[in-house]
């Protein structure tokens, strides 16, 4: 369990020199959150509103140009086992069998030869996966392909779990179907999750707190208390009048930063 | 308990079930009898026209011996050993040639790709080698080396370098971002990033460029044969002309096809044993 505390957080990107006219580039600009041990954090937002770079820096593959983000109270030196990162596409190694990525990545994170194979079976079997771990990654379909990358973040058994856009190429029934399971194997481990994605209705049917996030430059505008997210196993939220409410109420929070400027609204 | 209607029913099912399996079964030997003429037919109908010209006097016999003289004259210098005593300096000189080139070029591809800056710097200069034929350098290496093993080797290095060279940079050029992010985000070391990502990544660009490297291999080995050799297909080739043994150089020429045949399909069997080809083509 770890909480991710980000202290007045800014990332700008230099301007290339070559290009002339070319201004640096705030990507982040003051960004402070609180995320706790064990919560289901999303951050929604448009694209080009820095939330990829956000998980960026929580990852530890790139560092504030401002700043600090502390990890259980220690500043983030680098990549780590203990936080354990899933992209949207997936990032398989197309090489390697299913069970062959999970035991690569036990083998990145320091676990010994001989418990690999047990405990990558173990992860495939979680995600459901136990008779494709042989195929590989061109022989699975797109759902499968994330569960193998799911199943291969949690093998590590990470303190923290990093979602970018996840299942944002996914189509909308394999989407909702991964979307329960992840519900499912958070509330067995509880760990920490931080998802980010641009689909409203997904940050709150998942998340336990919204965070929105708007642009140029990137900050977060406000954070969501999701009230109904204890009830999820039992009712379909996705139903209920406090939902619509708070997608409503989410939507108008991004809806100047989603149409171009000057567009009468 | 089962009725006599019920059992002619059962009979007579398993009866079409026969019928059906030799049905398939003859469809099924149809099918090879077709697949196997497609592949066969071009070559037979090349070497019944190479038979019928000369024999008919149209191609003077002389400097375009029928099909079946060459092949006695191969079977022939095969007995004797002459051919194989040949293609054997040849396919050392090659393989030689062949390994060095890849050793070499792999992890200085690989190296120059890890640097956008170097590999930039470079760039004119590798244009400028790829685009000059390995022949011209000939009289050079000749000049240098000689007309010893090591002036031949050195040529089939030298042709078989850039393809590798150049497949392995744009091969590591085109991985996939998001594995190297992946791999970063693992918490991997820049020498494992490379090793157990990158390398493998590269692998099937690399294969591609060991076939392309294997032509330009041949190619330059029996030039180089030519210049000056006592072994070799090339060497050979050039002997039988002088002496005027028309179908003995036919044979000879045969023979290179042959091996060029037979190496690019072993290279493509071992290709595909390792993996290498398969995942890259189903994609």
């Amino acid at each position: 369990m770890s909480d991710i505390v980000f202290q007045s957080v800014c990332k700008i990107f230099p301007a290339v020199p070559a290009r002339k006219g070319e201004r640096d580039y705030t990507v982040l600009h003051d960004v402070s959150l609180n995320i706790r041990a064990g919560e289901f954090m999303c951050l929604v937002g448009p694209s080009g509103c820095g939330k990829s770079t956000l998980l960026d820096l929580m990852a530890g593959l790139d560092f504030p140009t401002d700043g600090t983000i502390l990890i259980d109270g220690e500043p983030i030196k680098g990549p780590a086992a203990s936080r354990s990162v899933v992209f949207q596409q997936y990032a398989l190694m197309p090489w390697l069998s299913a069970l062959q990525n999970v035991e690569f990545a036990l083998e990145a994170a320091g676990v010994p030869r001989n418990r690999r194979r047990e405990r990558a079976l173990a992860y495939l079997r979680l995600v459901g996966l136990s008779d494709f771990a042989h195929r590989r990654p061109d022989q699975l379909s797109g759902g499968m392909k994330q569960r193998v990358a799911i199943a291969r973040s949690l093998s590590v058994e990470p303190r923290v779990l990093l979602m970018d856009e996840p299942f944002g190429a996914l189509d909308a029934q394999t989407r909702e179907g991964l979307q329960d399971e992840l519900l499912r194997l958070w509330h067995q481990s509880r760990q920490t999750i931080v998802f980010i994605t641009h689909d409203i209705d997904e940050a709150l049917y998942l998340g336990q707190r919204v965070a929105i996030m708007t642009r140029n430059p990137g900050h977060i505008a406000e954070i969501i208390d999701v009230p109904f997210s204890a009830r999820r196993m039992e009712t379909n939220v996705r139903r209920l009048p406090e939902f619509s409410a708070l997608r409503h109420q989410i939507w108008r929070k991004l809806k100047p930063d989603a149409l171009p400027p000057g567009t009468y609204h | 308990m089962s009725s006599p209607a019920q059992t002619f029913t059962a009979s007579s099912r398993s009866v079409q079930a026969q019928a059906r399996d030799a049905g398939a079964m003859a469809r099924r030997s149809v099918q090879i009898t077709a697949q196997l003429l497609k592949y066969t037919l071009a070559p037979a109908l090349f070497v019944l026209t190479w038979e019928m010209l000369p024999r008919l006097g149209i191609v003077n016999p002389v400097f375009f011996p029928p099909f079946s003289r060459v092949a006695q004259a191969g079977w022939h210098l095969t007995v004797t050993g002459v051919l194989p005593r040949n293609a054997c300096a040849s396919i050392m000189r090659a393989v030689t040639g062949l390994c060095l080139a890849t050793v070499i070029a792999v992890p200085l591809g690989m190296l120059i790709s890890a640097s956008r800056t170097v590999s930039d710097m470079l760039s004119p200069l590798l244009e400028a080698f790829r685009n000059t034929a390995p022949l011209a350098l000939l009289p050079v290496i000749t000049l240098v080396l000689g007309i010893g093993e090591v002036s031949k080797v050195t040529m089939v290095v030298y042709a078989a370098f850039w393809p590798i060279l150049l497949n392995t940079i744009s091969g590591v050029r085109g991985v996939d971002p998001v594995i190297i992010k992946a791999g970063r985000a693992m918490g991997l070391s820049p020498a494992n990033l490379l090793l157990r990502i990158t390398l493998p990544a590269t692998l099937p660009t690399i294969f591609t460029g060991v076939r392309l490297a294997l032509a330009a291999t041949f190619l330059v080995l029996i030039a180089a044969e030519m210049v000056g050799a006592r072994a070799g297909l090339g060497y050979y080739l050039n002997v039988a002309q002088a002496n005027f043994q028309i179908p003995e150089m036919y044979a000879g020429i045969l023979a290179l096809s042959g091996l060029g045949l037979l190496s690019n399909g072993l290279l493509f069997w071992a290709g595909v044993r390792l993996r290498i080809v398969q995942w890259r083509n189903v994609k």
